[in-house]
């Protein structure tokens, strides 16, 4: 028996080793392959598209809108939601699950610091081939078919994920980090948001960083009056979500501040990021009542109306539905942080994507299919579904966005905000010279940095640390994230 | 057919021939088949999702795994990482073995102190029993998030403990948000919620002990220190043996911070970051799934030798009555 026994286990063992010694690794992929991009109406073919749990259901809805006009396109493909937990912690985690389970979608869902880890990973194809047959059809046919990104789109929102000279996300929007305001705090405290200099953005005379501290100071001073005191016992003026990396980025690309030299060096600790520092500090300790600044990580967006700023991406209708807020807001763009007396002439306002690459796990006919349906999302008809389905950011297509479909009924909202000053528009790039398994720890590094700057008490200390000692952690966060 | 020989009435040595027996192992078979089928499962579940696992993952840890990309062979590299590379690791020894001697001492005494509470014979003490038990059913995410609030530390909106201290004119508590021996002494006190658990094992045992030899003990004057140090103490060894080295088992494996300390569990500047949640953080956060095996097995090696050492030292456990 006992002879039976072990045979039954040496069995199990060598089995177990043969398996166990390859798992499903993704080799690298080849930049250059061949595509086809006129795919037979009648292709039969199973479309599985990885859409996140975490956001309430926000992307199921927008691929769900998508599925009725792409079916018309190919009657025979059937779309499958592969629905996974994404979120900045979990990223990782979910995706190589997935893929060494062997249970990889076709289509990955990903944003502007989610898809350095996809490429790097080879996880995603390049899109260039793609891109190359498109336009030269588009030229070809005059402009009937295929695609012009520089004549019809956004296109450096299609640049942002570019690594080694290839693209390889579609954007299915254009996220723009803009400054909302609390039409009803200001008027509380006295100020006129149509008169007030301050509030406005034109070319001449720019919506910038001074104007607001300028507003947020007498905000404060309102708070901490014994109106303000009475009406908002917990405002404050503004929710800056620092921690937010399309809000930290741009504050620390406008004042020439870096996580990594160019040869991947930590760089954080520079007289850029020191001057950065201790003006957001400053914000911090304007008043001694700390009511000026607050980070949030809770996701309550404009803090249920208690604040008077909000820097944020969501469009006019999705903010319309926060009650604390509904019916009292109105929008600029991010403030431009430039003063050529402090050395700041390089202005920056935060922007990313949200968006899908193509599996490299996929045949090719699932591949030249995952395209077409990344080209109907940001074909009109796709971004008109998107839109009807409550996508209220700015479309992809200049056309859709300039015509501000995307936010119609909110035409008495300052809907240029969102696409002003497009020159200065930077989406997050501080990881890429790094490993991409180092991604999060770096960017949780610098939401900390930012947490013990202009918000202690989310980090758990009872007296902030200086600045200078907020840099030297940040430092060694980062150097022990790379390490 | 086979040829024995056999003793015959006179005492004499005679060649009979017998049928042929089946073998031996066919036999044996034949009568075990219903119990083979029994434990068919259980073997096929414990292959498949045990032994199979254990061995995947001896595999992986020779390599440079990362469950994507990359799938390489890099000998003992990663265990010479753990011991020579991992600029964590001192922080992740510290805290573990620091976690370990707090909380094994006092889950132990702790249980064992409200059992014999428990154990007493009090109208309505049933009640008790049920009430203690209770935070077990809850499922330990949802102590985790709701331990979370009871100690958090936020100037404007404390949790329940620092709302206390406040109240007293105490200064508050970071708890778990402390880069510091706090944060471990913090989740030392939160495992004091589940006691419970322990406490059933411990009643259990108690009701194991003869009555009689109480009984013999009163009679002969004992009293009620006397009794419990003479007998139900002595009469215990063998549960706190088994309770002393399965709490050492879960101690280390810990990696409950995951639920509620900040940084992923980790807490801040790495206070809560200990063997369980390392292994985890390295599998699944960094996706070096070939040092979190390596990691692992050096935890189940290291689980092993001081499973062992107590096993060597049980000379003070009494097993007979």
């Amino acid at each position: 028996m006992k002879k039976i026994l072990c045979s039954v286990l040496a069995l199990v063992m060598a089995l177990a080793l043969f398996t166990a010694c390859r798992p499903n690794i993704i080799e690298e992929q080849p930049t250059d392959f061949e595509v086809n991009i006129d795919i037979d109406r009648n292709t039969t073919a199973t479309l599985r598209i990885l859409v996140p749990t975490t956001d309430g259901g926000m992307e199921e809805g927008y691929i769900n809108a998508l599925i009725p006009g792409f079916k018309e396109l190919f009657p025979n493909v059937t779309i499958e939601l592969d629905r996974r937990a994404i979120s900045d912690e979990r990223y990782m985690e979910t995706i190589s699950s997935a893929i060494a389970s062997g249970e990889a979608p076709d289509l990955f869902y990903t944003n502007t610091v989610y898809y350095y880890y996809l490429v790097a990973e080879n996880c995603i194809v390049s899109l260039e081939p793609y891109y190359t047959a498109e336009e030269q059809r588009y030229n070809e046919t005059g402009g009937q078919e295929g695609l012009n990104l520089e004549a019809d789109y956004y296109s450096e929102f299609f640049s942002m994920s570019e690594y080694d000279g290839n693209r390889y996300v579609v954007p299915r929007s254009m996220d723009s980090v803009v400054t909302y305001y609390n039409t009803q705090m200001l008027a509380d405290a006295g100020i006129n948001a149509e008169t007030d200099e301050r509030l406005q953005s034109t070319e001449e005379n720019p919506f910038t960083w001074n104007d607001l501290v300028s507003l947020c100071n007498d905000v404060s001073d309102y708070l901490l009056s014994a109106d303000g005191q009475q009406k908002y016992p917990t405002g404050y003026a503004l929710q800056a979500d620092f921690d937010w990396e399309a809000v930290f980025n741009a504050v620390m690309v406008s004042y020439g501040s870096q996580a990594f030299d160019e040869n991947g060096n930590v760089a954080i600790n520079s007289d850029e990021t020191l001057a950065m520092a201790n003006m957001l500090r400053d914000l911090y300790e304007d008043d001694g009542n700390h009511r000026i600044v607050r980070s949030n990580t809770s996701g309550a967006s404009f803090a249920n109306g208690r604040v008077a700023f909000h820097f944020s991406s969501s469009g006019p209708a999705s903010m319309a539905l926060n009650e604390g807020i509904k019916n009292n807001f109105n929008a600029l763009p991010f403030p431009l942080i430039q003063d050529e007396s402090a050395g700041l002439t390089n202005p920056a306002i935060g922007c990313g994507f949200a968006g899908w690459g193509i599996s490299s796990l996929c045949d090719e006919t699932t591949r030249d299919i995952a395209w077409q349906f990344l080209k109907y999302m940001i074909s009109y008809d796709g971004q008109q579904a998107l839109i009807n389905a409550g996508l209220a950011t700015p479309s992809i297509r200049i056309d859709l966005a300039e015509g501000k479909t995307w936010s119609s009924g909110y035409n008495n909202i300052n809907l240029d905000a969102w696409l002003q000053w497009s020159q200065y528009k930077v989406s997050s790039q501080f990881f890429t010279t790094q490993e991409p398994s180092a991604t999060f720890d770096i960017y949780s590094a610098l939401q900390n940095f930012m947490r013990n700057l202009v918000d202690p008490g989310l980090t758990g200390v009872s007296t902030p640390r200086s600045v200078e000692m907020c840099i030297a952690l940040c430092e060694e966060d980062l150097r022990e994230a790379i390490s | 057919m086979v040829t024995e020989t056999a003793k015959t009435g006179c005492g004499e040595t005679a060649a009979v021939t017998l049928p042929r027996r089946p073998s031996n192992l066919k036999k044996r078979i034949k009568g075990s088949i219903t119990g083979w089928l029994f434990i068919l499962p259980t073997v096929f579940g414990i292959c498949v999702f045990t032994l199979y696992p254990i061995i995947q993952s001896l595999y992986y840890s020779f390599f440079d795994y990362n469950m994507t990309s990359r799938f390489d062979f890099v000998g003992f590299g990663n265990y010479i990482r753990i011991f020579s590379g991992d600029s964590d690791m001192p922080k992740v020894v510290t805290n573990t073995l620091l976690f370990a001697l707090l909380n094994i001492p006092v889950t132990l005494c702790g249980s064992y102190l409200l059992a014999l509470f428990l154990n007493v014979n009090l109208k309505g003490i049933k009640v008790f029993r049920v009430l203690y038990y209770l935070p077990c059913t809850m499922p330990a995410i949802v102590s985790g998030i709701v331990w979370s609030y009871i100690m958090r530390y936020n100037v404007e909106t404390p949790g329940l403990f620092n709302q206390m201290f406040s109240a007293m004119g105490l200064p508050m508590s970071r708890f778990f948000y402390a880069d510091n021996f706090t944060a471990v002494a913090s989740i030392v006190l939160m495992n004091l919620w589940s006691l419970g658990g322990g406490t059933i094992i411990w009643l259990a045992q108690f009701k194991n002990i003869p009555k009689q030899l109480y009984e013999a003990a009163e009679i002969d004057g004992a009293g009620t220190v006397h009794r419990f140090f003479a007998i139900t103490l002595p009469m215990s060894t063998p549960m706190v043996f088994y309770n002393l080295i399965t709490n050492f088992i879960v101690t280390l494996q810990f990696n409950g911070t995951l639920t509620f300390a900040p940084n992923t569990g980790a807490g801040n500047n790495n206070a809560t970051l200990m063997f369980g949640l390392k292994i985890y953080l390295e599998a699944f956060r960094r996706t070096n799934m070939g040092y979190a095996c390596a990691l692992a097995w050096v935890l189940v090696v290291a689980v092993g030798l001081v499973t062992a050492l107590l096993f060597k030292t049980n000379k003070w456990v009494q097993y007979d009555n």
